[in-house]
């Protein structure tokens, strides 16, 4: 039988460690729960963690500062719990490292649901891409920068993508050049902003062709694939 | 009462109106009014010279008639007369003025006869020319003498200085009255921005006059602490909003112990609700102090996805109006009051139809539904925070009263407005935005 991961939980408050702990270890995963920031970093250097559960709100450091010091050191995913699901909130969190969020109060099953999906991503090198603070990209005039989940045409104007086509859009920016067909990007783009009544990854991208205007960027290639055809930069 | 649709003028225009035309009242009566008396003082002086001028010649007839003769011609003649002069019926108006003149010349002089004096100037078109009657002993002697000015009040270089230095003081009183009105704009901005999103700077404290000065700094201090009001109200309510999410988050990972599954159900369904409420309450306050930039958005693009996204949730909602519809604003804020109206059309009216419609100096945005609607006495309480419809329909419906007043909040900051109302393909929220 594999070793399951070890999970790391960074919570203040004891009720919701015990809580998050029982149920975690009732599917399989090993748990160290910790209150703050000094003994998260002790525990880092005591076992051999696979993913860490950190909330926003801690007494000393906060959450924040705690990502970007764990995004400092090294790989390890993180998932932030916070504490609000206003856009800015999530996207300080990601700004900051984290490979995923959850708002609280969350269930026990989409909490399970996330870890395993940031688990998988973890060893898929494929989608293994944090958001950097300055991440931007240019294609043909466009700029997308997926830290501040923003999209600008080549006139500078702010124009809105729904989660799903914003998670293509990144996936084809990152990978340019490169034909994927709908499984791949089924794959790049499912986890971080999925819901459940996402439509087919067809419908998502008619939608971002139009919104993309009348060139088309994203073409079809024969055999079932497709393919951003146009030079992309950073920054 | 029925307003005017013209637009006050500022007062430094009100201002700057009235300063120029005193200015060029005072600038036409000064120049006419010294026109004039240049113009007496320049024939009085002539006719005191021609006066003197003819006694001398008068005297020199007697005794040198050859050189009398060269000193007369067409331009001053001398003639002796038995009767008096008949002054004609209209003579230059301002000759009785000079005949003055003179008389209190003659009268200085200790001239005889001084009374029996006329004068007039006339000789309708060209130089005017002067009839004078002067009495010698027994006789008159008319003496008619031509000028060659033709002018003799204006002097162009004399309008020329006097306008350059009006124009100059003009130009002075104007700047020092924008010195004086420019201050108050800062704090009619001032005061629209006090407790908005829109960050204000503080007014310039050492700028203006002492009153100006005082008046800024007041200001400054009540904005100060209106400012910190409303985030002391947001970290009260963040702080509250954090412990009860703590409960929240046990009692929502307590669910998952209940067995019977219906219990469950409404467990998490409570626990939605009050999160709800945290959320939108925390929202709320916060966008109040929404430090947002703004930026160019594609309206149409905003609209299209958060229909897309209705349409995906499996519900009935419509887009209808151009793409590439562009208006300027705060991306994350428009985009949560217009999900709002859609999330409320959807909720209370089973569809959203959004409508896209562009005027010249706006945008006007639908959002129609098919439900109940607003009652019309409600439509300006409803946009109130906290307040509902109709409580109890709410609370089973799961509204937290806040929905309207934050998409309120938004379009008002906007300065665009959000205003209901009924026709026959539906319910209208309507959101007006400048272009």
């Amino acid at each position: 039988m594999p070793e399951m991961p070890q999970i790391l939980l960074v919570d203040d408050d004891a009720e919701i460690r015990q809580l998050i702990t029982a149920y975690l270890q009732m599917h399989g995963y090993e748990v160290v729960a910790v209150g703050d920031g000094r003994a998260m970093r002790s525990a880092l250097g005591e076992q051999d963690v696979a993913l860490v559960l950190l909330d926003v709100m801690l007494p000393g450091d906060d959450g924040l500062t705690l990502c970007r010091e764990l995004r400092d050191l090294g790989n390890l995913p993180i998932i932030l719990l916070t504490a609000l699901s206003e856009e800015s909130d999530r996207v300080v969190g990601l700004e900051m490292g984290a490979d995923d969020y959850l708002t609280k109060p969350f269930s026990q099953r989409e909490l399970l649901a996330r870890i395993r999906a940031v688990l998988r991503r973890s060893q898929d090198q494929l989608a293994v891409h944090r958001v950097a603070l300055d991440e931007a990209y240019g294609f043909a005039g466009w700029v997308l920068a997926p830290a501040k989940r923003e999209l600008r045409n080549p006139q500078g104007v702010v124009v809105s993508l729904t989660g799903g086509e914003f998670d293509l859009l990144v996936a084809f920016v990152r990978h340019p050049g490169r034909v994927m067909n709908r499984d791949q990007l089924l794959e790049l783009t499912k986890g971080r902003n999925a819901q459940p009544f996402d439509r087919s990854i067809d419908v998502q991208l008619s939608r971002l062709r139009k919104k993309l205007g009348p060139t088309e960027l994203i073409k079809t290639v024969r055999g079932g694939g497709y393919l951003l055809s146009v030079e992309v930069t950073d920054g | 009462m029925v307003e005017s649709k013209r637009q006050p003028a500022s007062q430094f225009t009100r201002l700057a109106v009235g300063i120029t035309v005193g200015f060029v009242l005072l600038h036409l009566g000064l120049h006419f009014f010294y026109a004039h008396e240049r113009m007496v003082a320049n024939t009085l002086t002539f006719a005191k010279s021609t006066f003197d001028r003819s006694l001398a010649v008068a005297e020199l007839q007697l005794t040198h008639p050859d050189i009398a003769a060269r000193l007369t011609g067409p331009e001053f003649s001398l003639e002796n007369i038995d009767a008096p002069l008949v002054i004609p019926q209209r003579p230059w108006p301002h000759s009785d003025e000079v005949r003055e003149g003179l008389l209190v010349y003659l009268d200085a002089i200790g001239f005889v006869g001084a009374a029996d004096v006329r004068l007039w100037f006339g000789g309708g078109r060209g130089p005017p020319r002067l009839v004078m009657q002067i009495p010698i002993q027994d006789r008159w002697l008319k003496v008619e003498a031509g000028t060659t000015t033709t002018s003799w009040g204006h002097s162009m270089a004399g309008v020329f200085w006097t306008t350059m230095i009006a124009v100059m003081v003009w130009l002075g009183v104007l700047w020092a009255t924008r010195r004086v009105t420019r201050h108050l704009p800062r704090f009619a901005v001032a005061a629209e921005n006090l407790g908005t999103t829109r960050v204000a700077d503080p007014l310039p404290e050492n700028q203006g006059p002492r009153e100006i000065r005082h008046a800024s700094r007041a200001f400054n201090e009540m904005q100060q602490r209106v400012q910190n009001y409303l985030e002391q109200r947001t970290r009260m309510l963040a702080a509250f909003s954090h412990d009860l999410r703590t409960l929240v988050t046990r009692l929502q990972l307590r669910t998952a112990l209940i067995d019977d599954t219906t219990q469950r159900g409404k467990a998490e369904q409570d626990i939605a609700a009050v999160t709800a409420i945290l959320d939108e309450s925390l929202i709320y306050a916060r966008d109040e102090q929404s430090q947002e930039a703004d930026t160019d958005i594609d309206l149409s693009s905003l609209l299209q996805t958060l229909v897309d996204g209705a349409i995906d949730q499996g519900h009935v909602a419509d887009f209808e109006g151009a793409s590439d519809v562009l208006c300027t604003g705060q991306p994350s804020a428009l985009t949560r009051a217009f999900a709002n109206l859609i999330d409320n059309a959807i909720h209370y009216g089973n569809s959203a139809t959004v409508r896209l419609v562009e005027h010249e100096a706006h945008l006007v945005v639908d959002i129609v539904d098919q439900g109940p609607g607003i009652p019309a006495r409600d439509h300006e309480k409803v946009l109130e925070p906290y307040v509902r419809m109709d409580a109890s329909r709410s609370r089973e419906t799961g509204g937290t009263g806040l929905g309207l007043a934050i998409v309120h909040n938004v379009v008002t900051r906007h300065s665009g407005s959000l205003t209901f109302h009924h026709e026959s393909d539906g319910f209208y929220a309507t959101v007006t935005l400048p272009r």
